[in-house]
């Protein structure tokens, strides 16, 4: 799953046409695009505008799933040119001077910059910083629900001390997110990529689901019921539910010690089987 | 090799700084004001930082030289530990680095100089004493010399310290400036091992057994003070053979009669660190079975630890003196 919090329509339109969003329907707070796996929600101008619709987000689809955040926009620069795309290596807040650092853990599609947040549009620009208005409020709040690795700024230069930011019109910011949608794409194929390697066994989720409707789980036997189902899969390959009837328990606590005992039991070796190296 | 290089304003223009930066021209440079910023903010991965860290340049202002336990000693001395470096560029999944701290970027602090004050200070404080340093705490002692040149710094330091021994802990085969240097007497370089098939299965990136092997014999040729360190000891059903072909793969090819030090150390970590990392690796064989919780730390349960304990203690025997032999347990 990945959200995307763009600002503007015109900034989201080039992105929903290529992922081939569809508008969600119903009572919403924010418009909000979704084809099941990219999802994107247009939260309006200004830092405390994306940090509502990040957390919006976030609230759609529980924030117990691994999910990754990116910010796409444009930024004003002093000396970059219009149409250039940089990914953040950092992400300034000018209001409280709050900074954040997203990990680049992948190759680098485009040059990084630091992205400074500022309250209104910047027209004095400063050094090699790029301004933008919503980075800072949605990186706050992204990493409320995912570690900074699938959290990013990739931001489109729209301004600069040559071409006056009064000079931006909706076309032509149609065209720089158009003209950067490539690199948009790689930034959410890293992402897809991050994602996988930490993603769950889809047997051991099933089983859980079975198991966890069978009793009364406390939240910390919940908790242990996960760990156990991902260490009996850890060490073997035979399926849980096949090698333990669940009627025969009393209760949660029954079984969970059950499951410890077997676990303890099962033979640990480290050599290499095909799951492993796969 | 590295994702981005964060340095702290107030060490940039240092030299150690300028010639690490010149070596990596292309990647993205962060200015930071503390590296505490960047190493200990919240909602960080360690796994998917893993994948490739970032290097911190950082400067250090306390605690250069910590006290270690007693219970590692490889002598009669007191025991001290410094970190100049945190996190290592190995991955094994037993080692408590990955539970204790939020980022697997590495930091490195460029002021020697402090570092070996305090050294120079703590030796002093007790010259009628021989004061053991550990420097593979952290971080494998080794691995990053060619950009850290921390051998290269320390060694000439030690050498003029006589009441200090310095053990580099590694299981890198990055012995170059040593085999360029000629040695010193107060320095011991020490190799971790792990059976092989345990070793594939855990200690990612590391170098083969035959490759340390090779370091071990070229470090031993030019008269350097040679240590093993069998630690931790990893239980497979199958430990009391693997264990076996380690002892005589190992013991076969090198010199005995020059080692320093054999140590010997169990599976051990605090349950915070412990819940950390099986959170981070929920699928992983090493924690999900045959361990057992007691007053706060993690450890094999205890028939087992003993039974490798006294297996393993006795093979090892077979090949070295008792007075060489440093058993590693804390209670």
């Amino acid at each position: 799953m990945i959200n995307i919090v763009a600002a503007l329509p015109v900034e989201a339109k080039p992105i929903i046409q290529h992922f081939r969003l569809q508008k969600i329907q119903g009572n919403h707070s924010f418009t909000i695009f979704s084809n099941g796996d990219v999802e994107l929600i247009v939260s309006g101008v200004g830092a405390i505008a994306a940090a509502t619709a990040t957390g919006y987000l976030a609230a759609r689809r529980g924030h117990q799933q691994v999910v990754a955040w990116l910010n796409i926009g444009i930024v004003g620069s002093l000396s970059r040119s219009v149409g250039d795309a940089v990914l953040a290596h950092s992400v300034t807040d000018v209001t409280n001077g709050q900074r954040y650092y997203p990990s680049l853990i992948f190759a680098p599609m485009c040059d990084t910059a630091s992205v400074v947040t500022v309250p209104k549009p910047e027209t004095s620009y400063d050094g090699e910083s790029v301004f933008d208005m919503e980075a800072s409020g949605f990186y706050a709040a992204a990493t409320r629900f995912n570690s900074n690795e699938l959290i990013h700024c990739l931001k489109v230069v729209s301004d600069n001390q040559h071409n006056s930011v009064s000079n931006i019109s909706e076309p032509l910011v149609k065209a720089l997110i158009t003209e950067q949608m490539e690199k948009i794409d790689q930034l959410v194929n890293e992402m897809r990529a991050l994602i996988e390697k930490l993603g769950e066994n889809a047997q051991a989720t099933e089983d859980y689901r079975v198991i966890a409707k069978h009793f009364h789980f406390t939240v910390s036997q919940q908790l242990t019921l996960k760990s156990h189902i991902n260490h009996w899969y850890a060490l073997t390959n035979h399926v849980l539910l096949s090698e333990l009837i669940i009627e025969n328990y009393r209760n949660a606590k029954a079984l969970l010690a059950e499951l410890q005992r077997r676990l303890n039991t099962m033979p640990l070796s480290y050599i290499p089987t095909v799951r492993d190296n796969s | 090799m590295f994702s981005a290089i964060y340095i702290e304003e107030e060490i940039y223009s240092t030299p150690r700084v300028q010639n690490i930066l010149e070596r990596y021209p292309t990647l993205p440079r962060i200015t930071i004001e503390r590296y505490g910023e960047v190493f200990n903010r919240k909602a960080q991965n360690f796994r998917l930082q893993k994948l490739k860290p970032a290097l911190i340049l950082a400067k250090k202002y306390n605690k250069f030289v910590l006290p270690a336990p007693q219970e590692y000693s490889i002598g009669e001395g007191d025991n001290y530990y410094f970190s100049h470096m945190l996190n290592c560029v190995y991955d094994c999944r037993y080692c408590f680095l990955q539970g204790m701290y939020r980022s697997a970027n590495y930091v490195l602090f460029v002021n020697y100089d402090d570092f070996a004050t305090g050294i120079q200070q703590t030796a002093a404080a007790q010259p009628e004493k021989i004061n053991y340093f550990y420097s593979g705490y952290d971080c494998d002692s080794l691995v990053f010399e060619p950009l850290s040149r921390f051998a290269s710094y320390f060694l000439p330091l030690f050498k003029d310290i006589p009441n200090a021994v310095l053990e580099l802990r590694t299981k890198s085969t990055q012995v170059r400036s040593l085999l360029d240097m000629e040695p010193i007497e107060n320095c011991v370089v020490a190799f971790s091992f792990t059976p092989a098939i345990i070793s594939q299965a855990l200690e990612h990136k590391v170098p083969s057994i035959e490759k340390r092997i090779d370091a071990i014999k070229k470090l031993q040729q030019k008269g350097w003070k040679v240590g093993l360190r069998f630690d931790p000891l990893i239980y497979d059903d199958n430990y009391i053979a693997y264990y076996g072909e380690l002892f005589e793969s190992v013991f076969k090819k090198i010199n005995v009669d020059e080692l320093h030090s054999v140590s010997m150390g169990v599976f051990r970590l605090p349950e915070t660190y412990f819940k950390n990392m099986a959170k981070l690796y929920p699928n992983e064989k090493l924690f999900a079975a045959k361990l057992d919780k007691q007053q706060g730390m993690v450890s094999y349960q205890q028939e087992i630890e003993q039974a490798m304990v006294q297996h393993c203690e006795q093979a090892l025997l077979s090949y070295v003196p008792k007075h060489k032999y440093f058993p590693c347990s804390l209670s």
